[in-house]
């Protein structure tokens, strides 16, 4: 009966490091750190013929990448989201601001660029 | 005069107005409406829920329809509760809350679609009785709305925050002013209505945008027939112009428009406490500034009802105090 209670209490420590030990590798403390922020075009004409791509480059564990832009389309082309693809209608036409978020559990920092569209 | 009142009801209840170009660019939150009901005395409150189904898929440059192709249509589902209560027989406050069940916008050259849902803006405002003319049946209405960008404004898809012109909320606090004309006919089946209102907002200024939305004026005028005492049938032809819009203090040349569009409707009352509307926005007239998606049709239905409250006296006369 010993040998069985030892057992599980042996088993039951191993499981809560190994578990502790998954999540470790999970969090970090470390803010992302967003290293370039590119356009392959600062101009684009309305419409989707000539669309923008931008790259979100950023160094950190576990990152998530958000963006954003008040008027316009944005289209993710890669996996895991620091690419997109920028296009818009008529209606938007102007410089417009397009913001790069990167986050992890350390934090969350941001990159902004600029492109105008005309017509 | 207990008829007269319930008849009063089911001819200006049907006075139901929307835009229907709430169309692609540059038009978030509730779409515009105006549910000029009147008869509501005091104490009495109507409360009326209504579905709203619209869709776009058509662009015009100016007023000609062209074979642009980038969004592919942009519809919504918008679900609307209204409250409006007779704070005397002269004085009505109003309250509309909405939802959108689905906003959502397809594109034309990817395969790829942008959905959004959530609570749209809440509407608050008073509506004055000003003139009562019962010999000539002319009734005058001036009324003040406030819209509050209380939903969603930073809804997401995927990686991406969508854009403005689709989030439930306009994410902008508007101000509406209107007078609602109704006339009525002696022994007359036909009842005439002319609403006039324009709608400023004020400029949305966050991290994300600095942007205004085009001022917005519309006239309707809608002529009623009441073949029974239950039924009503409307017809009314609705206009709307609104102004550009700005972004970061620029005039965005491509925005707003000047629409016409024809809506007829039936109202029907049961049991004298429900009454029942439908209406169907159909465009006739479209110019718009530049190249926008602009509107096909628009469905609505609703149902309403009123409740007498009660008015409940203090337990405690002044004269014991």
């Amino acid at each position: 009966m010993k040998a069985i209670r030892l057992a599980l209490a042996i088993f039951s420590l191993v499981f809560i490091i190994s578990c502790d030990k998954e999540n470790k590798e999970n969090i970090t403390t470390e803010i992302p750190e967003i290293i370039s922020l590119t356009s392959d075009k600062t101009e684009i004409k309305y419409g989707a013929s000539e669309p923008a791509k931008l790259k979100c480059t950023a160094l950190g564990d576990n990152l998530k990448y958000v963006w954003e832009v008040d008027f316009g389309d944005l289209f993710v082309i890669n996996t895991d989201g620091s690419e997109v693809q920028f296009t818009a209608s008529p209606c938007c036409m102007g410089k417009k601001t397009i913001r790069c978020k990167v986050s992890n559990s350390g934090g969350k920092v941001t990159e902004s660029i600029e492109i105008t569209i005309v017509e | 005069m207990e008829i007269m009142r319930n008849l009063l009801f089911t001819i200006f209840i049907s006075i139901y107005f929307i835009n229907a170009s709430h169309a692609q660019c540059c038009s978030a939150g509730n779409p515009a409406t105006n549910n000029g009901v009147l008869g509501t005395s005091k104490n009495v409150l109507n409360v009326s829920s209504s579905v709203i189904h619209s869709y776009s898929d058509t662009y015009y440059e100016g007023n000609q329809p062209t074979d642009w192709n980038y969004l592919k249509n942009m519809r919504f589902n918008f679900a609307m509760l209204n409250f409006e209560y007779g704070l005397t027989n002269k004085i009505k406050l109003t309250s509309e809350i909405g939802y959108f069940i689905d906003k959502s916008l397809r594109y034309g050259f990817i395969d790829q679609k942008r959905k959004a849902y959530g609570l749209g803006d809440v509407v608050v405002g008073i509506q004055h009785h000003l003139y009562n003319n019962k010999t000539r049946m002319l009734n005058v209405f001036p009324g003040l709305k406030l819209s509050l960008p209380v939903g969603a404004f930073d809804q997401m898809d995927g990686n991406i925050i969508l854009p403005v012109d689709i989030q439930p909320s306009s994410g902008s606090l508007k101000m509406s002013t209107s007078l609602l004309i109704t006339k009525q006919f002696i022994e007359s089946k036909f009842t005439t209505s002319s609403f006039f209102s324009s709608e400023f907002s004020q400029k949305i200024n966050t991290e994300r945008t600095n942007y205004k939305y085009g001022n917005l004026y519309r006239i309707n005028f809608k002529v009623g027939y009441q073949p029974s005492g239950k039924t009503v049938l409307g017809i009314s032809l609705n206009f709307q112009h609104r102004d550009k819009a700005q972004n970061r203090g620029e005039i965005m040349e491509y925005t707003g428009g000047t629409y016409l569009n024809l809506q007829p409707s039936i109202s029907h009352t049961i049991k004298q406490i429900y009454t029942l509307n439908t209406f169907v926005g159909i465009p006739i007239y479209k110019n718009v500034n530049g190249i926008q998606l602009t509107n096909k049709y628009v469905l609505g239905f609703g149902i309403s009802r009123s409740f007498h409250l009660k008015t409940f006296k203090p337990q405690i006369t002044p004269n014991i105090l």
